[in-house]
Formats: C-alpha cells, sequence, structure tokens
C-alpha cells in the first residue's frame, strides 16, 4: 500500500535512466586527460635573516644607535606602510594592490580561524593564540607594516636602549598604555610577564603551567634578571648577548599580561575564560561562543592615537576546507586570522585562482612535517632502527603528493639560508637524496642492513599514528606505503582525534607517528630548540617528562647561541645539523611554506607568521 | 498427472491433491517475490551485485587499491586527480590511487561492515529484547530504562564517541556500529516478545516446567526470527551509511582503506571541482546501495510479517 507509486513498473526503468544520466553528467565533465598540474605564479614572500642584528649586537655601539624615538614611532605608524617596504621588497609592493597612502575609518572584518581556542593559554600555543594577539600587546613586535618579516619595532615600549655590556637592556613603557580597567601599563608588569614566560611556577594562577615552544624567551633570559627601575623603566638583563632575545619576545605568544590580574585577581588570561581578560590592545573582547567564534570591539581607548581602523572583527571556527572556500567566495570572510586556515596547497592555490579579488600570499620554509619515533620504546629505542627509517622514506614523492612539489625536502638545516649546508652536501645526503623521485639502491641497501644488524630484516609488524587534522592522514598513508616498499614492514596505521593523539603523544602512549611544528623564527636557535627543550624532545622521548636528543647537541647550542661571530656560528650550526641528521628521533620529510588568503578590500597587509593585532589594517572600500 | 483418489475426491489436471495449494518450491517464491515486490526485486538485484563484488573484488579490480600513483601501460607513474580514461576506468585520487579499483574494494568494506555489524547489534538487541519480557518485573524495566538512555544518544554522536574511545580500525567501527543498533532492535524485538510470551505454547512450555533458558531459546526466539531478518536487513543500509559517515569524518577506517566515505573524506569542494569523479562515483555507490538495501528490507518486511502479508 505504501509503494502503490512504485508498482508502476516504469519506475524501475525510470530510477536506473536517472542515474544513468548523473553518471553521464559526472563523465562529461572537461577533465583534462593527464594529470592536473596547477601552474600558476605564486606570490612568495622570504623570511629576512636575522643575521644582521647579530652583528648589531656584536657591536655594541652600534645597537646603542638603535633607539626608537618616539618621533620615529610617529613616522612609522603614522605615514602609511608604502615607505617602509624594504629594498629587497618593492618589486612586490608595486604589484601589491594592498598598499596606500591614505587610511580610511571604520568597517568590520570577518575571518576564519583554524580552531578553537578553549583551554589554551598565554605563552603556551602559537597558533591558538592567534587569538589574543588583538587583546594584548608585546614589548617588541614584528613590525607589520613592512613586507621584510624580520623587521622589529616597539610595541608597548616606547624606546629601548643596550647597555656596554651588550646583556642589559633599559625598555621605556609607552606613557599613555593602560590595560583596559583604565590601570596603566607599568614596568612590573613587564617583569611579570617575562617571569610568567620562563617560570610560570611561581604564580599560583598559573602554575603547572608548561613554558611553550613558541615564546622562546627562557633561551636568552633567566628567572629574576629583569627589574622595574621606576613606574615604566624596566631593566631586562639577557643570559649573554645575543641577537635572538628581541625575535623572541616579539613572537605573539609573548605577550605583556596585567600583574594585578593574574596575581591580584588570579585569573590565569586562558581561552577557557575568555570574559575574564583584560589586555591592553587595540581590540577589546566582545563574545566567544565555544566552537563557534569570537568576536571583538575596537578599544577607543588604545594608547596608539587613531589605531586600530576597523571598528571590530569576528574569527568564525572554521575546521573544514570545505567551509572556508564557500566562506571565502561569498564574501562572508575577508581572510583567515593566521596563515593557518585548513586549506591544502591545491585548494589554496585553487581559491587564489578563482577569486579575482583576493591574493594568496606564500612564504617559508617555517614549519615541518616529520616522523616522530618514541625512543623509549621498541623498536625506536634502538638508534639504528631510527637510522634505517630516515633511510627509507623518500621526502620527493611525498613532496609532490602533498604539495604538488612546492614544500622544500625536510634536511635537518633547510637549504638556502646564510647557516645551510652547501648545495654539494644537500645532494648527497644519505636519506634525502633521489633520482627523479627514485631512492637510490645504496639507501634502502644500508638501511636494510642496519635492520639486520638488530634483527629486524624478517617481516614485522607495527602501528603509525597520526592526528586526525591537517595533512596528516594523507602523509601517513604515503609513509606506510613507503616504508613498507623499502623494508617489507607491515604497518597498521591508527588516525587518532587530534586532541586524543596529542595525550597520546604526551603520555608516550605510540611507538612512532607522523607529526608537524613550526618554528617561531627561521634561525638556527628556533630550529634547533625544538631539539633542545620543548615538546618535541619530550615526545621522542617517550612523553610528559621524558627527554630525547642526540648526544652533543645540547652542549653545542649552548655554544652557538653565545657565538657573536657569525663564520664561527655557522661551523657550530653544520655540526648541530649533523647531529641531528644522525641521532635524531624525529626526521623530517618536508619545510613547508605558508598561505594566507585575504580580499582586496583589506589595505596594508603584510604576510607574517606572527599573530596579526589587526591594528594597522584599514578596508577601502568599506568591509561591511 | 490426475489420479483416482477414491470417493468424493475431484483431482483436476494441474491443480493440487486435497483441493489444497502445495508448498512453493523456493524457485517460485522468488518468482513469486519478484512478481509482487519489483522494488523489492531491484534490491535484492543490486544487494546480490553488491556480494559478487565484494566476494570478487580481487578478480574485478583493475590495480592495487593502495598502490600510490601505480604505472601506467607506458611504464609511467600516474598523476593525482588523473581523469577517468580506459588504464583508469574512473580516474585517480588525490593520492594518484585507482578510484575504481577502490571502489570495488570499498564494496567489500561496506558489506562486512554493513552484514556483521547489524548482525552483531540485532542479535544482541533480540537477545536483550526477548530476556528482557520474559523476566519482565524490576529486569524489564532497567533494561527498558537502560535501552531509553542509549536512544537519547544521537547514535551517529554516540559512534564517534566510541570510535574515539576504540581508535579507528575496520573492526571497532563494527563494534561501534553494533552497539548503537542495539537499543532500536531490543525495543522493536521486545513489542514481537511481548505477544509471543502470552502464547499458549509458550505458557505450556512453562506449564511442564521448562527453564528460562529453553523457553527463551527454544520458544521466543525462533518466533521472533522474521522480525530480526528485517531489522538486520534495515540497519545494513544503516550501517553502510554510519560507516560511510565516519570515515568521512576520518574517525571510521583508517586513511589507506579503501572504503566508500573514506574516499569522499578527499573529495572536498575544491576537488570536486576539479576532480568530480573522486566524490561522485563513491557518493553514487553509497546511494544506490543503501537504496536498495531499504528496498529489500521493506519488501521483506512485508513479505515476513503476517500483518502485512499480501498488501503489496
Amino acid at each position: 500500500m505504501a509503494y502503490h507509486w512504485a508498482r508502476n513498473r516504469r519506475g524501475l526503468v525510470v530510477v536506473p535512466l536517472l542515474l544513468a544520466l548523473v553518471l553521464i553528467i559526472a563523465c562529461g565533465s572537461a577533465a583534462p586527460a593527464e594529470p592536473t598540474i596547477i601552474e600558476k605564479e605564486v606570490v612568495k614572500e622570504v623570511p629576512k635573516e636575522v643575521i644582521v642584528e647579530k652583528e648589531v649586537v656584536k657591536e655594541v655601539e652600534v645597537v646603542k644607535e638603535v633607539v626608537v624615538t618616539p618621533e620615529i614611532y610617529e613616522k612609522k605608524t603614522h605615514e602609511g606602510a608604502a615607505v617602509q617596504v624594504a629594498p629587497g621588497a618593492k618589486a612586490e609592493a608595486k604589484e601589491n594592490p594592498y598598499y596606500i597612502a591614505e587610511a580610511k575609518r571604520g568597517g568590520f572584518i570577518n575571518m576564519s580561524q583554524y580552531a578553537d581556542v578553549r583551554q589554551r593559554m598565554i605563552h603556551q600555543s602559537a597558533v591558538l593564540n592567534m587569538n589574543m594577539a588583538p587583546l594584548f600587546n608585546n614589548l617588541i613586535e614584528y613590525d607589520p607594516e613592512t613586507a621584510d618579516q624580520g623587521d622589529l619595532r616597539c610595541d608597548l615600549c616606547e624606546s629601548w636602549e643596550l647597555a656596554d655590556d651588550g646583556v642589559t637592556y633599559t625598555f621605556k613603557v609607552h606613557p599613555d598604555a593602560t590595560w583596559w580597567d583604565g590601570t596603566p601599563v607599568t614596568a612590573k608588569d613587564v617583569v611579570f610577564s617575562l617571569e610568567s614566560m620562563v617560570a610560570p611556577d611561581q604564580f599560583p594562577a598559573i602554575k603547572g603551567r608548561s613554558t611553550s615552544t613558541h615564546c622562546n624567551t627562557a633561551l636568552y633570559y633567566d628567572s629574576g634578571q629583569s627589574r622595574a627601575i621606576d613606574e615604566k623603566t624596566v631593566e631586562v638583563v639577557t643570559k649573554f648577548p645575543t641577537a635572538g632575545f628581541f625575535p623572541a619576545i616579539a613572537n605573539h605568544t609573548c605577550l605583556i599580561i596585567p600583574e594585578h590580574v593574574v596575581v591580584g585577581q588570579e585569573i590565569p588570561m586562558a581561552g577557557s575564560d575568555m570574559d575574564a581578560l583584560v589586555g591592553s590592545g587595540p581590540f577589546k573582547f566582545v563574545e566567544y561562543v565555544k566552537e563557534v567564534s569570537v568576536e571583538y570591539d575596537r578599544n577607543d581607548d588604545y594608547f596608539k592615537e587613531g589605531r586600530p581602523y576597523i571598528d571590530g572583527m569576528k574569527h568564525f571556527v572554521m575546521t573544514d576546507s570545505g567551509r572556508v572556500i564557500a566562506a571565502f567566495k561569498t564574501g562572508q570572510i575577508l581572510t583567515s586570522n593566521q596563515s593557518i586556515d585548513n586549506l591544502t596547497v591545491a585548494e589554496a592555490l585553487q581559491l587564489d585562482e578563482d577569486m579575482d579579488n583576493l591574493t594568496m600570499h606564500w612564504a617559508g620554509p617555517i614549519s615541518m612535517m616529520y616522523i616522530q619515533m618514541n625512543t623509549a620504546k621498541a623498536p625506536f629505542d634502538n638508534p639504528d632502527v631510527r637510522k634505517a627509517v630516515k633511510l627509507a622514506v623518500n621526502p620527493q614523492p611525498i613532496i609532490d603528493n602533498i604539495s604538488e612539489g612546492m614544500y622544500a625536502k625536510g634536511y635537518p638545516l633547510p637549504r638556502g639560508f646564510w647557516y645551510s649546508w652547501s648545495d654539494e652536501e644537500y645532494d648527497k645526503l644519505p636519506g634525502y637524496r633521489d633520482n627523479n623521485g627514485v631512492k637510490p639502491e645504496e639507501d634502502l641497501a644500508e638501511a636494510k642492513r642496519l635492520l639486520a644488524s638488530v634483527g629486524m630484516d624478517g617481516p614485522f609488524s607495527i602501528t603509525l599514528h597520526a592526528r586526525n587534522c591537517c595533512d596528516y592522514p594523507d602523509v601517513v598513508v604515503l609513509v606506510k606505503q613507503q616504508l613498507e616498499e623499502a623494508l617489507g614492514w607491515d604497518i597498521t596505521i591508527k588516525v587518532m582525534e587530534s586532541g586524543a593523539g596529542f595525550d597520546a603523544y604526551w603520555a608516550g602512549d605510540y611507538q612512532f607517528a607522523v607529526q608537524g611544528g613550526s618554528i617561531f623564527m627561521n634561525d638556527p636557535d628556533a630550529i634547533f630548540a625544538r631539539y633542545i627543550r620543548g615538546t618535541i624532545p619530550q615526545w621522542t622521548g617517550g612523553g610528559r617528562g621524558k627527554y630525547y636528543a642526540p648526544e652533543g647537541l645540547e652542549a653545542l647550542f649552548e655554544q652557538q647561541v653565545r657565538e657573536p661571530d657569525e663564520e664561527k656560528r655557522k661551523a657550530i650550526v653544520h655540526e648541530m645539523g649533523r647531529l641531528a641528521y644522525e641521532g635524531t628521533a624525529n626526521p623530517y620529510i618536508y619545510w613547508t611554506d605558508r598561505h594566507h588568503g585575504v580580499e582586496h578590500r583589506i589595505q596594508n597587509y603584510n604576510f607574517t607568521y606572527q599573530g596579526m593585532r589587526w591594528e594597522h589594517v584599514w578596508c577601502d572600500p568599506e568591509c561591511k | 498427472m490426475s489420479q483416482d483418489r477414491g470417493i468424493g475426491a475431484i483431482v483436476l489436471p494441474g491443480q493440487p491433491e486435497g483441493g489444497l495449494r502445495p508448498k512453493r518450491t523456493a524457485v517460485q517464491n522468488l518468482v513469486n517475490f519478484f512478481r509482487t515486490k519489483p522494488l523489492g526485486a531491484f534490491g535484492a538485484v543490486v544487494a546480490a551485485v553488491l556480494v559478487i563484488v565484494a566476494v570478487f573484488a580481487n578478480v574485478l579490480d583493475t590495480h592495487d587499491p593502495y598502490q600510490i600513483r601505480p604505472e601506467d601501460a607506458s611504464g609511467n607513474k600516474v598523476g593525482v586527480f588523473a581523469s577517468p580514461d580506459p588504464q583508469f576506468w574512473l580516474g585517480t585520487d588525490h593520492l594518484g590511487r585507482d578510484v575504481y579499483s577502490r571502489l570495488v574494494h570499498g564494496a567489500r568494506i561496506s558489506l562486512y561492515v554493513g552484514l556483521l555489524s547489524s548482525f552483531i547489534g540485532c542479535t544482541i538487541g533480540m537477545i536483550v529484547g526477548v530476556a528482557s519480557v520474559h523476566f519482565g518485573g524490576i529486569t524489564d524495566l532497567s533494561v527498558q530504562r537502560i535501552i531509553d538512555g542509549m536512544m537519547a544518544f544521537p547514535s551517529l554522536i554516540l559512534a564517534i564517541a566510541i570510535m574515539a574511545a576504540l581508535g579507528s580500525s575496520l573492526n571497532n567501527v563494527v563494534i561501534a556500529l553494533s552497539i548503537i543498533y542495539i537499543p532500536s532492535t531490543a525495543r522493536i524485538l521486545r513489542s514481537q516478545a511481548l505477544a509471543i510470551k502470552e502464547t499458549d505454547y509458550v505458557l505450556a512450555a512453562r506449564a511442564v516446567g521448562a527453564g528460562d533458558w529453553r523457553i527463551i531459546v527454544r520458544h521466543m526466539i525462533p518466533n521472533c526470527f522474521a522480525l530480526f531478518i528485517v531489522s538486520v536487513t534495515i540497519h545494513l543500509g544503516g550501517a553502510i551509511i554510519a560507516e560511510a559517515s565516519l570515515s568521512f569524518l576520518g574517525v571510521g577506517t583508517p586513511p589507506n582503506v579503501p572504503s566508500w566515505g573514506g574516499m569522499l573524506t578527499g573529495a572536498s569542494a575544491s576537488s570536486i571541482k576539479l576532480a568530480p569523479w573522486v566524490a561522485i562515483f563513491p557518493g553514487l555507490a553509497i546511494v544506490v546501495v543503501v537504496f536498495a538495501w531499504n528496498l529489500l528490507g521493506d519488501a521483506l518486511r512485508d513479505v515476513l510479517d503476517p500483518r502485512l502479508r499480501g498488501t503489496g
């Protein structure tokens, strides 16, 4: 009875016909007969190396000249960004539609963010603190108004000065800087913030919080080495003369937070309690809807006169790329709140091609994809097994699959920078060398010999883990195939929910996994900080509280970070690279570029790896 | 053939003896089913095709479904998102794997997950439902409240939670889906068991001192089989969808396993534009197969349920 419509047997003919029609439409697509190759000119911005500043520190008297006066500050902030473009970036600036002299006020920008902020705390997470960046300030910041990604300028400070000893900095805090509750930002806040970055356990509200792999202040600064000279003057003594201190504290995770709130009111400044945040930044927090959005309103009392230009913004959590693409195309969002947006390389390139009113900015390397092996569990407690894995994996085919050949091989030291090895050394490096994508036989033979030497020359079953995020599920499939073909292993893939995956890594409950990470600046300090301290050694060492680093690497790191002579430092860095290559438990597969899609209405934008404060951008025509 | 059966026995040529309709042969039943239930027949044919494809996947495939960028006839590695051609009938996916071969092997995954999870879930559900009725009282009350609690969870969310706890693997998908089918089957079979419990033969068995186990296994469960078969069939289509959903969300089968839902995961918005075949074929396979199983399930329900028998 219920199917009287279907008793008509014509239905049996119509249904298959309809299905056939769908098939015909599908197959009739004007798809290319050859594998798809996306040819596109990519706007790639190369990060500035920080070696110049290393020299500045060595020449103490020169550094003393680098005092940012209020006059310069005014010029930089109010004369528009066009005059601030570094010489090397002029060519791009000419083509870049964002540079105009006159800023416009008003407008509201909607943007995507790749994950939620809950349970995240200031100073802990680089990517998720993108939400915090507009609410707070750094003492020093990467200048977002130049195309030079290494250029630093005062943010909360008004000026800085370096003493003749090369380690004592004196900062003047901006006289007009205030917290949202009207309390002035003082030197004591700066001292407290530096202490909270390196020794959080001394404050009950943030006790037990780990120091971050991104806010690397502790590399250069010891607890107790700063003091407030007066209400607006703070003195900071670094461990040794270094150019790394400024780039480290300028990172967007190293925010200055109010002592009277964290200590006085015991509010930890965490993503889980956004309503309680008290910042000094250009935007005030309006509303946080868990896993949906974070909304901001213009801080009318912001200490930088005239800033921010826009009235407000909203960051929407968008965890799947389809939604991000649709939101861009329908104008629901104009950009993302950082250079991570859940789009794959192919998707980002395609979106750039599809949208005439959007530019996809690219820069790198800043992140890496690697295989992490748990040195506390068999068989990866054996260095020969780890070395065999490194030799058996062939990075180039993985790069071709994941990024259409765009990413760079994951050498321990990225290629093409002042600290890099010679081209000849790179081309001969076992594990990374290949012949048009084909792994040399001698690398595979050596991998098998190493395994045979530890009695693993027969079939071997093992589980390869990955978090259900980003490119991991695809990379893990590629790694599985390569290792099975090269070593004859039987690999079972276990993909975990992203948070559960982190838990497993922290607990050391895995054998080996595919994981990614990023560095806070393109410099050996940042590259090797990941081996020396932070999360990665703990994971490869077997979980929380455990540790692993190639023998001798730590000692060399301490040498290089203190070494002012470029050539000597380079030699140390090369040796560190070799140690990392020989003994690493997390061989890098590739270095990634990052992209950031920005709609053309947003003006004065420059690519940055840092969390954007959005105080310097304006809309023309208006963002509604 | 006619025979003289004695006085009063009038048997016409071609008519059954004694005037009663003879028991139909299996073939006659099948023909009758196809005649009276054409949509169900369509479902049965598709289901049969699915079984054949699943069983003979190794014969029907053209490439290794796991092979990334296999070589084409000229010895070159095929690219990612290669469009359909005589060698790669349904093109290749975002890792350069043959979509047709993955689709064929995906049928095996779908059938394995669908059959096993619906069978296990419905079997446990039937035992729970029948036992709940048989013991009655506080047992029935408690079991039904637990079932109420389980049914209050959205089934897919419950499956995701179970998968998050167990980890992604094919057998864990079966376990997760089996669990989510228990409450609905238990509730359906309970209603049948309530009627059976009051039948004379159950009362007679109880009167002659049959134990609980004997009454449940020998008298109640066999009389619930018709509804059980319908439940399995109807849940099977749902299980295929659920497996596809879990894999699409990335918490189902591991990413290398060629499941239809997993194949859709690689087909995000831009990929659909770039390579529509990556999404269309597995999507179509899911639609057709689930549609077919549902038609078959409905038809079986009509045939096996005495109240609906003959309603067409």
